[in-house]
């Protein structure tokens, strides 16, 4: 099986970082990105099958770069990490067709379960 | 005896005299002969009058009645009259006069003269016309008024005065006030009163005065002293006036103003309340931003330390209890802090509520069926509402269950049963329609709330526990009433807890059952 070609957006490098390496030896092929509008350059660039996108980012937002992302990657699937319960952009975002939302902080074998499920798919 | 021109010269003097109008006039009613009275009576000079007749001067009203005692004179019925009667005066002006006629007949019986005396009774009339409009006034009045003498004798009433007592005028003027009103009220109530009145007092009082067919009414009283022109007082004018009307109006009036009174009060303390509640609202809004803020923030640092350690957790391999155990901890706190977070935001979080129509007995099964049971722990479910749709807010009101039940499960997982039996753990949570409420009802065989915690048990800040910022019970109490219901708590010391949620019925858009 092909692996998940997965781009991660998040500001906090803590974070984006750490995932990074974690999905990296999980045996996913992880871009790392810090930024909406880098988020937009890559997905312009290179195919992705998956995005874990921070919705609190600083310039494009992580609604504004899920949209970005069903234009440009129509095939590609969104998820949202959020720190946020009740928000508009969440809102937002889930009715643009994110197909699950991370709510932080959140356990890693959560996400893990996550992705196994849209490998299947 | 004076000789015949004593005699005829004595009869000019009477006719001179003036003291009465006096007319001699013939059949014809030509006027003959009259004195100057007469011409100042009717206004016209003698010359005038030596053309004129009883015709010109009598009022055309007063003309048939004087006409027809003419007629009967003349036919010998009778031999003379008296008459009231007006003339019209060469000024125009009516005269009121009296007349008495008298006739002296020739030796056939036909009329020879008439002899009349005219008296001017204007002013008699006048005055009589006077009496008779103050008499009307005086009967007008709804008021009953009367006259009595310094013997307590009536001498005037009005007709109210009549109608009130049932009396007919001639049974009251003349009589008593004793025996017109009754010898006791007369001598224990009136006679006090009417002696003070006659020694010059103005008296006024209220008093209950029963009306024949009107019933009891209130009245006030007035005793005037009558006083003639030297000052002495020779009777006593009462009046007796109903205010019955005035006195319920004032007693509605006082009604109202307290009444006012006291929706001002209330206004003013609910408008106290409400301002309060708005500086505290405000304050809290703020708070509530802040708190999210810093919430939100806090939640992207601990986001990042379980990648990492979970990192840590794969490459480090460790046997050495130490380290995993550290690593753990690690986690564990960073769920505390996680869950301090979401109590805060809880507690702070001032909008969003949304109410919506649900199957509450489904909805709440839902909520139970995703919380985790400790072990030994049994959950019993009594869900009696057969149906019954309520709007809720389903998010705010899980919280207030999963606080709520949680509390529970940890009063009963505490070891330090101070009655030295540990029952077996056991909750029940139990929904009902009851007295216009919709109940939530969570019951544990815990240890129970102590008697000195209990009544601070919903102040935000205080807590038992090592680990909880104490606004649980405080933020479940806030969705209870943004709902309208509220939380009771009914703790028996080492015997458990019965926590009741209660919303009121008339969120209920499908009735249990139906």
């Amino acid at each position: 099986m092909k692996p998940l070609r997965i781009l991660i957006v998040d500001d906090n490098r803590d974070l984006s970082d750490s995932l990074g390496i974690l999905l990296e030896e999980q045996g996913y092929l992880v871009t790392v990105v810090y930024s909406g509008e880098e988020a937009v350059d890559r997905a312009r660039e290179e195919a992705i099958d998956l995005a874990i996108i921070d919705l609190k980012l600083p310039g494009i937002n992580g609604a504004e770069v899920l949209r970005a992302m069903r234009r440009l990657q129509p095939g590609c699937q969104n998820m949202i990490m959020t720190g946020f319960h009740v928000d508009r952009l969440l809102t937002e975002a889930t009715e643009d067709g994110a197909v699950c939302v991370l709510h932080k902080p959140f356990p890693m074998e959560k996400l893990f379960t996550q992705l196994a499920e849209i490998q299947q798919n | 005896m004076p000789g015949t021109n004593d005699i005829e010269k004595l009869l000019h003097c009477f006719f001179d005299a003036g003291l009465i109008g006096m007319v001699l006039s013939t059949p014809r009613k030509e006027i003959a002969q009259f004195n100057d009275t007469f011409c100042g009576i009717v206004g016209y000079s003698r010359a005038e009058l030596a053309t004129m007749t009883w015709k010109d001067l009598t009022h055309v009203d007063d003309l048939q009645a004087s006409t027809a005692q003419f007629d009967r004179l003349m036919a010998g019925e009778i031999e003379g009259f008296s008459q009231d009667k007006r003339y019209i005066r060469k000024d125009g002006n009516i005269v009121d006069v009296r007349i008495s006629s008298k006739c002296t007949r020739k030796a056939d019986g036909t009329v020879d003269y008439f002899i009349t005396f005219v008296e001017d009774i204007s002013e008699r009339k006048q005055a009589e016309e006077m009496l008779l409009r103050y008499e009307q006034i005086v009967n007008a009045s709804t008021d009953h008024l009367s006259f009595i003498d310094s013997n307590y004798h009536y001498l005037a009433v009005n007709q109210r005065f009549l109608d009130v007592f049932g009396k007919r005028r001639e049974e009251v003027i003349g009589h008593s006030f004793a025996d017109v009103l009754g010898k006791e009220r007369f001598e224990k109530f009136s006679k006090p009163r009417l002696d003070r009145c006659l020694a010059g007092e103005l008296i006024r009082f209220e008093s209950l005065f029963d009306y024949a067919g009107e019933g009891r009414r209130w009245v006030e009283v007035q005793y005037l002293p009558y006083r003639r022109e030297d000052g002495t007082v020779a009777g006593v004018i009462i009046t007796v006036h109903d205010i019955t009307d005035l006195k319920n109006t004032a007693e509605e009036l006082k009604k109202h103003r307290q009444h006012l009174q006291e929706l001002v009060a209330e206004r003013t303390a609910e408008l106290e309340s409400a301002q309060q509640e708005l500086l505290r609202n405000e304050r809290l809004s703020v708070l509530g931003q802040l708190t999210a803020t810093v919430g939100h923030e806090l939640r992207n640092p601990l986001s990042a330390i379980l990648p990492a350690v979970y990192l840590l957790k794969m490459h480090m391999q460790s046997d050495d209890k130490r380290v995993t155990s550290a690593l753990e901890r690690i986690e564990r706190n960073t769920g505390r802090c996680d869950k301090i977070i979401a109590e805060l935001l809880d507690f702070t979080r001032m909008t969003d509520f949304a109410l919506q129509p649900l199957s509450f007995d489904a909805w709440l099964a839902e909520v139970l069926d995703e919380q985790t049971v400790p072990e030994g722990l049994t959950v019993r479910r009594e869900l009696n509402l057969a149906g019954a749709v309520v709007r809720i807010d389903p998010d705010r009101l899980r919280r207030a269950v999963i606080n709520v039940y949680d509390n529970a499960c940890q009063a009963m997982a505490r070891e330090d049963n101070p009655n030295g039996i540990t029952p077996a753990p056991c909750l029940t949570v139990s929904t009902r329609s009851i007295n216009n409420r919709i109940e939530i009802r969570i019951r544990d065989n815990g240890n129970g709330i102590p008697a000195d915690v209990l009544p601070r048990i919903f102040e935000p800040l205080y807590s038992t526990k090592s680990f909880g910022m104490g606004l649980g019970l405080p933020t479940v109490k806030q969705i209870m009433t943004q709902h309208g219901g509220d939380i009771e708590i009914d703790s028996n010391g080492g015997h458990g807890t019965c926590v009741t949620l209660w919303l009121p019925l008339d969120l209920t858009e499908k009735g249990p059952g139906s």
